[in-house]
């Protein structure tokens, strides 16, 4: 019936090429029974053409001028009929104003936004085409992968562990075991799922997927001359594609399909996948950057400007997308829209998400149009939106970030709260109080769950160098070591870097195993970096962006030499999953509304029911009613934690249980090993049931039952 | 003349399909014309790609095609064969569970018996 249509049959022809007139939705390109629908907005073009390309060839084969009538309202419409869309590579030349904002150059062929794969670095590292012509280009992608019965977990935000991790750096160092061909995949991390389950962990975070330039630093590393490598890819070329070089298949351009094979699997896992999205600015730059997209469609729409027609920067990075223009926030929707429908992607964490409740002019909105209609949407309806609150124009918003009732936010308070404790500091002991209930302080009108938790992420130190240098050492990122964060908190526990001090080594093993005792302890949502479980360091650089080396690399070799380390994190990850009074949604009430006989949550100290909240305290102990765990609905045991940050043990008396439950002992860091933590539900019975002593800079937990 | 030899026969009521040269985008199309009506016809199909050089990713989606149509009437496709480099892309690519993998035309023959 098809071919009895009108619209079926082409009415132009150039070069050999048939087309027509195409349909302005969906945007980008759609394969359509007899060929390909491109479409593309443009406010201010006063031209476009469609420029097509043979896979591999540096110059096109064909140039198809818009004619007028293919330009409905904004959007430049056209179909064309038999392009091979395995093969098909795809631009568009712009023409237009270069004045006032605008920044159209019709020498340059950009790539289409809605692009759902760019080739260019089919391969990590490899330069595809010449920089002069069209270096990074659009293709069709096929939407055929089989999900089978796939879906979203939905697992509730208060019960996910998440593991950030780099999909390059989970497996490309060879100790990892993953063959050449997969190392640093996609695949190569589908191979190492059953680690992720034996860690116990239910979501991972990956750090940027989306395409970006790992070659755009002309800098190289001022000890060994090498080219600086774009490693972390905070710098997207297009929104909708999957990184190739992630991916084993890339030069077949099967790295969609490579990931989905990745997401079902770590369904199958239990495992949910959230994106760590970069919508704040693009590779493009400021006024000296490339023309690779954007720029070149429409500068004014897609860019914050200042009145000048120079770019804003709230990124730090020399753009700022505009993110509330109502094109540009249609884009980002659409955008999350596609990688949950497509991708089966349950979650998104939103670099400098700031930048995402700015106006036009950078202005700080209150209800923002963008975050507003992200947070109804109805495909986005139960996917996590994780906000990094603050961005690089001076907006911090820990605690204030517009949530309508759906965003959580990365903690930063409680990531700076508890370095502090850790490292002794006087003061800290109410500010912890709050932190580990999930802080209600910063969260009063929202649940627990708005509390992502961490400790590390890969902005700053590992937890190993942490607790491992006072400064950062970021020399060899060719910045004069001015780059990286100076507010680290961390103590290096009296010897710069690594040390044969069996004394100093002890205490920072002690330390790490704190972090992870409090973290995966704490109310709300707790977030591990990648190789901390095994102690990866970075040798002090806290800022590992540019290093696509052993520097960034996991070495799986850490595991066996510190197999303590990972089976502590492992059995604390079990702990919390295994006790509901550790994953409350709401807010605790500091009061018995159940009538168990004591309150959802005490405060202790050396003293049982009498926290020293003074200045000098550095100890705090803390018990959770089990009775009241998830409001009642969920009866558990009671947990008790007790921190001593003083730099001598001290006596802690503990609360009594109140009927013939006893006190077991699940983790005391101060404990030799294998003492330190026991297998969950085998917890022994604490020897004395009225008090302990509590070791130095040491964390216990008991288990009441 | 196609730098792909193709040749299909019958083995009890198992469609054979045998490859000798490269699956690209120039033989790719050929090749399809000549798996439809197979894919159609038999239930069990084996692909014997052992004389088979490269397969480029339009090749690649022939035989998910093939998989896909064949899948209709619930049929099963054996792979024979196949070089490990084809073997890892396709894991990768999350479709080489799909299909029954064998060592050689005369090892698929006695799996599907």
């Amino acid at each position: 019936m098809l071919d009895q249509r009108i619209d079926y049959y082409p009415t132009h022809e150039k070069d050999g090429v048939k087309y027509r007139i195409g349909r302005p939705l969906p945007l980008g390109a759609t394969i359509v029974p007899n060929g390909v629908n491109f479409a593309i907005f443009s406010s201010a073009a006063t031209a476009c053409t469609l420029v097509l390309f043979k896979e591999g060839e540096e110059q096109p084969y064909c140039e198809i001028p818009f004619a007028p009538e293919f330009r409905i309202g904004n959007i430049f419409a056209i179909n064309v009929f038999d392009v091979d869309a395995e093969t098909l590579e795809y631009g568009f030349r712009f023409d237009g104003p270069n004045t006032a904002g605008h920044k159209f150059d019709k020498t340059k062929i950009v790539s289409d936004p809605y692009g759902k794969i760019l080739s260019g670095r089919d391969e990590w590292g490899v330069e595809q085409y010449a920089p002069d012509v069209y270096p990074f280009r659009s293709r069709l992608m096929f939407e055929d992968f089989d999900w089978e019965a796939d879906k979203s977990l939905n697992v509730a935000l208060e019960d996910l562990v998440i593991y950030e991790m780099h999909v390059r750096g989970f497996t490309k160092h060879e100790s990892s075991g993953v063959a050449e061909q997969e190392a640093g995949t996609f695949a190569g991390l589908r191979r190492k799922i059953p680690y992720l389950k034996e860690l116990g962990i239910n979501c991972v975070e990956l750090m940027p997927i989306f395409e970006y330039d790992e070659l755009e630093f002309p800098r190289t590393n001022p000890f060994t001359g090498a080219k600086l490598i774009n490693y972390w890819g905070y710098s997207t070329t297009a929104f909708f594609a999957p990184k190739a070089g992630f991916a084993a298949t890339g030069k077949f351009g099967m790295q969609g399909d490579e990931l989905k094979a990745l997401v079902k699997d770590l369904h199958k896992a239990g495992i949910e996948v959230i994106l760590d999205v970069v919508f704040n600015h693009t590779a493009e730059g400021d006024h000296r950057g490339r023309t690779l997209s954007l720029r070149g469609i429409d500068n004014k729409v897609y860019y914050m400007l200042a009145p000048d027609g120079s770019y804003f920067n709230f990124s730090g990075c020399g753009n700022t997308v505009n993110c509330n223009h109502p094109v540009v926030r249609q884009m980002v929707k659409q955008c999350l829209q596609y990688w949950v429908a497509e991708y089966h992607i349950d979650g998104f964490r939103f670099d400098l998400a700031s930048v995402l409740g700015r106006s036009q002019d950078g202005n700080p909105l209150s209800n923002p149009p963008l975050l507003e209609s992200l947070s109804y949407d109805p495909i986005l309806a139960n996917v996590k939106l994780i906000a990094e609150a603050w961005d690089a124009g001076g907006l911090y918003q820990v605690g204030s970030f517009p949530g309508y009732g759906r965003w959580a936010e990365w903690n930063g308070k409680y990531r700076d709260d508890v370095r502090c404790f850790l490292k002794s500091d006087p003061g800290m002991v109410g500010k912890m109080a709050l932190r580990v209930q999930g802080s209600p302080d910063l969260y009063e009108f929202r649940s627990n769950s708005a509390s992502i938790n961490f400790i590390t992420c890969h902005d700053g130190f590992t937890l190993n160098d942490q607790f491992s240098y006072n400064s950062k050492h970021n020399e060899a990122n060719g910045e004069n070591n001015n780059d990286g964060a100076n507010d680290n908190h961390s103590w290096n526990c009296s010897v710069e870097g690594h040390t044969q001090d069996p004394a100093i080594n002890a205490l920072r093993e002690r330390q790490i195993k704190n972090a992870f005792a409090i973290l995966l302890t704490s109310q709300g949502v707790p977030m591990l970096y990648m190789g901390d479980e095994m102690r990866r360091t970075q040798h002090g650089n806290n800022n590992a962006y540019c290093h696509d080396t052993e520097l960034n690399w996991l070495d799986w070799s850490h595991l066996e030499k510190h197999e303590n380390i990972f089976r502590f994190v492992q059995r604390c990850v079990e702990f919390r999953k295994a006790h509901a009074v550790l994953r409350s949604k709401h807010h605790f009430q500091n009061k018995d509304y159940l009538g168990s006989g004591k309150p959802d949550i005490t405060f202790h100290g050396a003293k049982a029911w009498q926290p020293d909240w003074s200045d000098g305290s550095r100890a705090l102990a803390y018990m959770l009613c089990g009775a009241h765990a998830k409001s009642g609905f969920l009866p558990d045991d009671d947990v008790y934690v007790a921190m001593n940050m003083f730099w001598e043990a001290l006596w802690f008396e503990i609360p009594e249980l109140d009927d013939k439950r006893k006190w077991h002992v699940f983790l005391n860091t101060g404990a030799d090993e294998p003492s330190d933590i026991f297998d969950v539900g085998r917890e022994p019975i604490l020897l004395d049931q009225h008090g302990l002593l509590l070791g130095a800079r040491s964390v216990v937990v008991l288990v009441g039952r | 003349m196609y730098a792909l030899e193709i040749s299909t026969s019958e083995h009890a009521g198992i469609g054979i399909v045998s490859l000798v040269g490269e699956i690209d985008a120039n033989t790719a199309p050929v090749l399809e014309l000549e798996l439809l009506p197979i894919a159609r016809r038999y239930n069990r199909i084996i692909l014997d790609l052992s004389a088979v050089k490269s397969v480029s990713s339009v090749g690649l989606r022939k035989i998910l095609m093939l998989y896909r149509v064949i899948k209709v009437h619930d049929g099963q496709i054996l792979i024979a064969g196949m070089k490990d480099d084809l073997r890892s892309i396709m894991w990768a690519a999350g479709f080489l569970n799909y299909f029954i993998v064998a060592e050689s035309l005369q090892m698929g023959l006695a799996a599907f018996e």
